[in-house]
């Protein structure tokens, strides 16, 4: 079974329409939170900001560093946390490392590979505008 | 779930260029407070819909972006 979900449109400064790939997820930690994320193949692991990791207790394994597009480095913290993803009757529970930025470093949530793409076959169909799921069976899905 | 996703449905080109930027809260498929703050954000929705279950979003910016990061 597959499910997708539509690119979000938003009107640039410049009057012209940009269409991103953001997707609805929950993330579980002392309390379970529904948030809007951006999907971002680039991204070698995903990134919380430091006020909604703080209401979802997350504990932190140890120190690292954020390197963006930029190369400037960002403190961060590693850790943990469970996700539920799906959509229909299709809904999985999972678990993904994390990055919470300890600087000033003003993002959305980010979803990146690491413990998220390896779960499904994702294809980003930009001609359509949406982002295709399929749910890897478990013999298919590589931890590393 | 299904919360979850007519929440996200509820998320339009207008909405995602009035908020740019902003945290937005969605209840019952409307925006119901925004702010640059997640926790203001976040309690209101709690203290105004102690029974409901808010859909949370940071907004990208309304100019290009690139976030990817490693």
């Amino acid at each position: 079974m597959t499910f997708s979900f539509k690119y979000k449109p938003v009107k640039l400064k410049t009057g012209e329409t940009l269409y991103r790939p953001l997707i609805p997820i929950t993330l579980e930690g002392e309390e379970k939170i529904d948030v809007l994320a951006m999907l971002d193949s680039g991204s070698d692991i995903t990134i919380i900001p430091e006020e909604l990791a703080e209401v979802l207790g997350v504990e932190y394994k140890k120190d690292n560093i954020i390197y963006g597009i930029s190369r400037e480095p960002v403190d961060a913290k590693e850790g943990k946390i469970y996700v539920k993803f799906g959509k229909g009757n299709e809904f999985y529970s999972f678990e993904i490392p994390i990055l919470v930025p300890t600087g000033k470093l003003d993002l959305p949530i980010i979803i990146g590979r690491a413990g998220f793409f390896n779960q499904f076959k994702i294809i980003f169909i930009e001609s359509e505008r949406r982002i295709e799921f399929k749910r890897l069976e478990p013999f298919q899905i590589k931890y590393n | 779930m299904q919360n979850i996703i007519s929440n996200f449905d509820a998320i339009s080109e207008e909405i995602m260029s009035q908020y740019a930027g902003e945290w937005i809260a969605v209840v019952d498929n409307k925006v119901i407070a925004h702010s640059k703050s997640f926790k203001e954000v976040y309690n209101l929705a709690k203290e105004n819909y102690p029974h409901k279950k808010p859909l949370m979003g940071k907004l990208p910016e309304n100019f290009p972006t690139v976030l990817s990061v490693y």
